[in-house]
């Protein structure tokens, strides 16, 4: 089975009104099949307009650059957009944010399901319809088939994310790619619907690719973690070595943010602001919040690798673990 | 599920089921709805009701007079015109050609101008600046002339009216349907139909033209009335229908030299030409009511 995403040397510039932004900068990403890939930072890191690079979905005034993209094997670096699209929704499929508008108002469940499913696969409508009843039932949509018949109006939230996901999974695709899909819902729907993504990607082999800034979330759902700041990608892991032992200063300061890890009861920060990405320094991005920055800063932080570890800091593992974290700083400085 | 909506068969209704609830409780579309489907019923039961063919000419009863009128008889209730024709059939066959006219003019100019404002709204860019030039020269243009230029220059056959109604009405379409592809066009379900590899074809004609039917519904209603009104006033004229077919603004072209002594000859067709057009436009305005009601306070 080939690895359902591997894309690599990616950037993506924003052409504005100032001239050109770059808002993401050399990423690699990859998901493997049957994996779950979070790719956690916080809003402007760029995670999603890089997932969005991956389908070709970036918005007008976005220019992209890479090496290769490749989606189920298929380099699509270099494929016409019609090509792409024969691509897009049968071997990759994406679940929106907002499960209240992802859907046409106009049009019954059970056509945009099978449209999803026709457009891509010969087959009859009965047979789609076959395919969809069993997907929403596979979902925990109760009374599939009279759904099928009803619109998105008459659907809560949460039953549309479900819908949402059916569709996604309608062409049993190799790749899907989750962005915030259950920001929009409230808290006891978001672990039903991860329960089902996570669920539905372990039966299936379905590689998963997650956006998120939930650090609950990467801890329960995840088998690798790509954290991304300012437009790169600055620690890769196993969800566990990240918990566990993160080494980029910026994901030691964000595991300590998550309120779960925060000891004392109160809600730690790292101190400072993302860089304005139109005055992105030269060197390491976070080194004006990071703690343990120094002169070496100024210069490009190279990737350090440890097996399937990788991050992006001119300290070791082990200078950088011994290293105080953002927020424990930021509470000595206050203290 | 914990969910109480999780129930299906839940009481909320579909769409159309809740139009046709909010139509039949909303008086005006009723009444619009029932007098132009009269018209329409009139027109396409024509040759049933009319008690005369309305071209057969009697000269011997030239002129009668109307039944309420001294003179006048139940076999032509509403007299005959100048070659002896009897006036009611010709009111009834009339109907056939301001609906037909109407509706076709319409509906082609619906076509036309729809399908222009979608390509400029959901493109924009410079497809927009293209659809919206052309645009501006309809606006400029003085349309009533150009149509009776264009009659006078092609004749005036039903195909050529039609085509020449829809050249002057298609503007407004285009305009209604830009602006809302223009705010639907930025939706999530047209990036989720993208992102499911739609076709540009599919996305305009499946995903964003139903979300735009009520509004090019509502347009096509207040069009329609005014089509009728510019046949009416073509025909008066002399340039829309010819002679000797029964046209409302024909015969009130007709009957205009009798006005002071058989006044029903004017009065009979142009009651036919209002009635018709305010049912359609209430008809419209109360579909306008059904189909987004928030739009109204």
């Amino acid at each position: 089975m080939s690895q359902p995403l591997r894309m690599s040397g990616v950037s993506i510039d924003l052409k504005l009104t100032g001239g050109r932004v770059a808002v993401v900068r050399d990423v690699d990403l990859s998901v493997g099949a049957g994996e779950i890939v979070c790719l956690v930072g916080e809003s402007g890191s760029g995670k999603t307009i890089t997932a969005l690079a991956a389908v070709r979905l970036l918005p007008r005034v976005a220019g992209m650059r890479s090496r290769s993209v490749v989606i189920d094997g298929t380099e699509t670096r270099d494929i016409t957009d019609k090509a792409f699209g024969a691509l897009l929704g049968d071997r990759v499929s994406i679940v929106f944010q907002n499960p209240m508008s992802s859907l046409n108002p106009v049009l019954t469940i059970g056509e945009q399901l099978c449209e999803a499913y026709l457009t891509h696969k010969r087959g009859s409508r009965a047979e789609a319809e076959v395919r969809a009843i069993d997907l929403l039932e596979r979902v925990g949509v109760s009374a599939a088939a009279d759904r099928m018949r009803q619109f998105p109006h008459q659907l809560s939230g949460g039953l549309r994310q479900r819908v949402m996901i059916a569709l996604a999974f309608m062409c049993e695709p190799a790749l899907v790619i989750g962005d915030e899909p259950t920001t929009a819902l409230d808290v006891t729907m978001q672990a039903q619907t991860l329960r089902l993504l996570k669920d539905l990607a372990r039966d299936t082999g379905i590689g998963l690719l997650l956006i998120t800034h939930d650090l609950g979330v990467v801890s329960r759902m995840a088998d690798r973690v790509v954290v991304m700041y300012a437009g790169r990608v600055v620690e890769e892991g196993t969800c566990e070595e990240i918990f566990a032992h993160p080494i980029h200063p910026y994901t030691r300061g964000l595991v300590d943010c998550a309120p779960a890890h925060a000891s004392n009861g109160g809600f730690l920060s790292i101190p400072g602001e993302v860089p304005a990405l139109t005055a992105t320094p030269v060197g390491c991005d976070f080194r004006s919040r990071c703690p343990s920055a120094h002169a070496d800063c100024h210069r490009e932080p190279p990737i350090r690798e440890e097996g399937a570890r990788r991050w992006r800091c001119v300290m070791d593992r082990k200078t950088a673990q011994a290293a105080p974290t953002p927020a424990s700083a930021a509470l000595e400085a206050e203290g | 599920m914990a969910n109480p909506s999780d129930r299906a068969g839940n009481p909320t209704l579909s769409p159309r089921q809740l139009m046709v609830m909010r139509a039949v409780g909303h008086r005006g579309f009723i009444i619009g709805a029932f007098v132009t489907a009269l018209y329409v019923f009139m027109a396409v039961a024509a040759p049933l009701i009319a008690p005369f063919d309305p071209l057969d000419q009697n000269l011997l009863a030239k002129l009668a007079p109307p039944v309420w009128q001294d003179g006048g008889s139940w076999q032509h209730p509403l007299g005959t015109d100048s070659v002896g024709r009897d006036y009611l059939s010709r009111l009834i066959f009339g109907a056939r050609i301001s609906i037909m006219i109407g509706f076709f003019a319409a509906l082609v100019s619906a076509i036309v101008g729809t399908s222009i404002g979608l390509l400029g709204g959901y493109f924009g860019g410079r497809v927009d600046a293209v659809v919206m030039y052309i645009v501006n020269v309809k606006l400029a243009m003085p349309g009533l002339l150009v149509a009776l230029a264009l009659v006078s220059a092609f004749g005036s056959s039903f195909v050529t009216l039609v085509i020449i109604l829809s050249l002057l009405f298609w503007d407004r379409y285009a305009i209604v349907v830009r602006t809302l592809s223009q705010q639907f066009r930025n939706q999530d379900f047209v990036l989720a139909a993208r992102a499911a590899g739609a076709s540009t074809a599919r996305i305009l004609f499946r995903e964003l033209l139903p979300n735009l039917m009520n509004a090019v519904i509502v347009v096509l209603t207040l069009e329609m009335a005014l089509a009728i009104v510019i046949e009416a006033a073509l025909s008066f004229l002399g340039l829309g229908v010819r002679p000797p077919n029964p046209s409302w603004g024909l015969m009130i072209s007709e009957g205009r030299q009798y006005m002071f002594f058989r006044p029903h000859l004017v009065i009979a067709p142009g009651v036919a030409i209002l009635g018709l057009v305010i049912a359609i436009n209430v008809l419209g305005d109360g579909f306008r009511d059904i189909a987004a009601p928030e739009d109204r306070r």
